[in-house]
């Protein structure tokens, strides 16, 4: 992997791992709404000698406020943190008061960490069906062959669409979840599973193969111990470049309302927040997903550009 | 010709199993657009029968099925289940909407992306090819969703194009995001083409560079550049979707938001197999063109 | 106790995909039990098809297989394990990921075990009896060279107790003289101690003196002449027969 690859996966690896430590680095829960803070400018941070302040607006002027490093408060430790009744807002408040870079990096968890989830689930469904298709073949290849090449030749948004629409609405926030999941992995099995069948129905005729079966191996031991073995690394490389793509998928859902519902931060959500004509023009800081989101996207391309070495055909834009 | 029949006939069977395949999904599903209504407690069970027997939700799967392809067949694509009206009604002005916002972002794509591309294999390295292969290289990684929100921003902000409603707008947005895609295909294409032996004896000949390009290159290179982005086609009308909603252009995509937060089956599946449906036109579309641009299909087939 | 013989008739074979010629037209070989016989003939005569089609690996078009005047095919008759078949060495015979001491136990784990060694003890032994060195036991198979992969894929043929027949397709190539010696040792004393039927097939007319009691020739896909072994040295009868005898000295 080259230069351009390893910077990718680094800032990627940064991404993420803040948004795995999102209590710790963020001051406020994601919900919390500061009322009369609401649709508040990102605070303005200046060093007075080695002090962090943040530095607010007040009647007749500003007042500053010291930054407090590692501090606990009642949900937990926080990276950093600023005494009542001051506020540290990184990236300003939306039209609630939440805290923008609250919300950013637990939406962080919820788009990076679903789409992680969704492309691994539809791995799962992929490399499942791929087995049956190519090493059982016969009409579990024909029926598995045509309901894939159907999924794969509609436009992704209307599938997707068209699945989400098989789901409830309102229930729990983790049967939603659980739901978008599966939805995403109902239409995401198809290019993984193509793989999956290509390389078992090439493995199937290997010599070693139909040894293994003249000695007696059954089909498991031939599952297991010859085809799996090279199969699962070749999965594991399609999934991981695939990413992105369930990542937009999962923002897509939110932002068209479809997704997880207020008040959970789905940058999606955000996203959709920002999509208002007063928002737009008032308080351009709502537009930090959509940077997070360019950079995430970029960082992928740039880790696709450079370490392909089965390079696919054309993947599917973001 | 026998050819083109093959490819329309294909596309129908797709459109068919999609309708098929989408109706048994449907009946997958846990619940339906009733099942909201009968948890809610201020909603009679009487009147939810009712509701049940008039969209006649509750007769078997396999009649249902039966008499959905009867009345597919027929044009009749069922009652909305929450407006009350035909579907057809609904969906096809709203899929014409999308038929044109698809072409006049593709036109607009092709517009620029096409003579540029031209331009950049022409005097590759020059300042030209390497300003737009950065401008490409910029659009294609980010996401539609975020290229669509950047014209709306750029809409409100300036008041350069209208900001809601307007084929202008929406189709600008398209255009962008189908651009490098084009510019790509094109650019391949004619590299390509210029690399063809018929085009170095053309130059030895001593035709002039412009004869050179629209007599020989050009020709050569819309075969394979039709065939390709005719590939695309898919992700353009995934890209209008978007595309709609964000800009408010009256296509498909806003009514199928609609339709799948109230969950309104008919329409739903009416919205995607339509969507198959323009799929399958605009391939068709392609592959006449293909034959009309390359006398060789017209002979061999492809 | 001899093991069975084994007999082809008409056996047939066309490839599909329209190519038009077919590997194996009509070939008739007689193999009694207990016998060494050496297929030879010029590339493309249709040796390995014909080796492909006895082990099982690939399905005949026509003709019979008899196993003991039985008739085996048509009719099951797949892979299996008491005709195994060494081929020349190609990147498929062996998993590639797997290492020697594991390709070797394979075998060994579908029989039934004498409580007298374990799988390690005879896996050693068997790589030993083809000269492989503890150390290649560690390896995987990728990073052998294609004289050790050879003998890999002996000794997992040699690893079933039960061998019925045992074809060999140009194992012997890409090894030195000293290495050659002493497989032919080994299988000529190992044929002595089970009694399974050898075909071996190849270019090689040195081996074929050496190991052979009986001589067949293919010939564009059907066997044309069947000697024992002295008789065709000294008086080929067929002019491909012939041929090959000159070409040979």
């Amino acid at each position: 992997m080259n230069r351009r690859g390893k910077l990718a996966l680094g800032v990627l690896s940064a991404i993420h791992a803040a948004a795995g430590f999102a209590g710790f680095l963020a001051p406020y829960e994601p919900s919390t709404q500061h009322r009369e803070h609401a649709l508040a400018a990102p605070t303005r941070i200046v060093l007075r000698g080695l002090t962090v302040t943040a530095v607010l607006p007040a009647p007749g002027g500003t007042s500053e406020f010291p930054v407090r490093w590692l501090r606990r408060t009642e949900d937990g430790w926080h990276l950093f943190t600023v005494d009542e009744p001051g506020k540290i807002f990184l990236l300003g408040t939306d039209s609630l008061g939440r805290d923008q870079w609250s919300r950013l990096l637990h939406g962080a968890r919820i788009s990076l960490f679903s789409g992680v989830l969704a492309a691994l689930l539809a791995g799962l469904i992929g490399t499942v069906l791929g087995l049956l298709a190519g090493y059982y073949s016969g009409w579990c290849d024909r029926v598995v062959t045509q309901v894939g090449d159907i999924f794969l030749a509609l436009p992704w948004l209307y599938l997707l669409l068209g699945a989400r629409a098989a789901l409830p609405l309102d229930a729990s926030p983790l049967v939603v979840l659980s739901g978008l999941l599966a939805v995403m992995g109902i239409a995401g099995w198809p290019r993984p599973a193509r793989l999956v069948r290509g390389m078992a129905l090439s493995l199937r005729e290997r010599h070693y193969v139909m040894a293994a079966r003249g000695f007696g191996a059954g089909h498991t031991y031939i599952l297991t111990r010859h085809i799996l073995p090279p199969v699962w690394p070749a999965v594991a490389e399609f999934v991981c470049l695939a990413i992105p793509q369930f990542v937009m998928a999962e923002v897509t859902l939110s932002f068209l309302g479809l997704g997880l519902s207020e008040p959970a931060a789905s940058w999606g959500t955000m996203l959709a927040a920002f999509a208002r004509l007063d928002a737009m023009t008032g308080a351009p800081w709502l537009a930090a997903p959509a940077a997070a989101l360019a950079l995430v996207s970029l960082c992928y391309r740039g880790l696709l550009s450079s370490g392909t070495r089965r390079g696919g055909g054309e993947p599917e834009r973001g | 010709m026998r050819f083109l029949l093959t490819r329309a006939l294909r596309g129908a069977g797709l459109v068919a199993a999609v309708a098929v395949l989408g109706f048994l999904m449907m009946e997958a599903a846990p619940g339906d657009f009733l099942t909201d209504l009968r948890s809610s407690p201020g909603i009679p069970t009487a009147t939810v029968e009712q509701m049940q027997r008039d969209s006649s939700l509750d007769r078997p799967v396999w009649s249902r099925l039966v008499s959905w392809i009867r009345s597919l067949l027929s044009g009749d694509l069922g009652v909305s289940l929450i407006w009350h009206r035909p579907v057809a009604d609904l969906v096809w002005p709203r899929a014409c909407n999308t038929a044109l916002l698809s072409l006049t972002g593709l036109s607009g794509a092709w517009l620029v992306g096409v003579p540029l591309a031209a331009l950049s294999a022409a005097r590759s390295g020059s300042w030209v090819s390497r300003a737009a292969s950065l401008l490409v290289s910029a659009l294609v990684a980010l996401p539609d969703l975020l290229v669509a929100l950047l014209v709306l921003l750029t809409a409100v902000s300036t008041r350069w194009i209208p900001v809601s409603g307007s084929l202008a707008g929406a189709g600008f947005a398209l255009a962008l995001i189908a651009l490098p895609a084009v510019y790509r295909h094109t650019y391949s294409s004619m590299r390509m083409a210029m690399g063809e032996p018929f085009v170095e004896s053309a130059r030895a000949h001593g035709l002039p560079p412009v004869r050179v390009w629209t007599g020989h290159i050009l020709p050569a290179a819309a075969g394979p550049l039709i065939s390709l982005l005719g590939l695309s086609f898919s992700s353009l009308l995934s890209a209008s979707l978007l595309v709609e909603v964000v800009l408010g252009w009256p296509g498909l995509g806003p009514l199928l938001l609609e339709a799948v937060a109230a969950r309104d089956q008919h329409v739903v599946l009416a919205g995607v197999v339509l969507s198959a449906g323009l799929l399958a036109a605009a391939s068709l579309l392609i592959d006449l063109l293909l034959v009309l641009c390359d006398p060789r299909i017209r002979r061999d087939g492809l | 106790m001899n093991g069975p013989g084994f007999r082809i008739e008409s056996l047939s074979k066309v490839y599909p995909g329209g190519r038009g010629s077919a590997a194996l037209v009509d070939a008739t070989l007689e193999l009694p039990p207990c016998s060494r016989t050496a297929l030879v003939g010029r590339t493309g005569s249709g040796k390995t098809t014909l080796a492909l089609c006895l082990a099982g690996m690939m399905e005949p078009s026509g003709g019979k297989i008899w196993r003991d005047n039985a008739l085996s095919w048509p009719g099951r008759w797949g892979p299996r394990r008491s005709v195994q078949l060494v081929r020349q060495d190609s990147p498929l015979a062996l998993n590639p990921a797997w290492a020697v001491r594991e390709l070797v136990a394979e075998p060994l784990r579908f029989q039934r075990r004498d409580s007298h060694f374990g799988i390690e003890e005879e896996t050693l032994q068997l790589a030993r009896s083809v000269g492989l060195s503890e150390d290649c036991l560690r390896r995987r198979a990728e990073q052998l060279s294609g004289g050790q992969r050879q003998r890999v894929a002996v000794a997992r043929a040699l690893a079933v107790r039960d061998l019925e027949l045992l074809i060999l397709d140009e194992p012997l190539r890409g090894l030195d003289p000293a290495s050659v010696e002493a497989m032919v040792a080994l299988l000529l004393m190992i044929h002595e101690a089970r009694r399974f039927s050898l075909l071996y097939i190849t270019h090689d007319l040195e081996c074929v003196r050496r190991i052979a009691g009986r001589v067949a020739v293919l010939s564009q896909g059907s066997v044309v002449e069947t000697a024992d072994v002295g008789e065709f040295f000294a008086e080929p009868r067929h002019p491909e027969s012939r041929a090959l005898v000159e070409a040979g000295r």
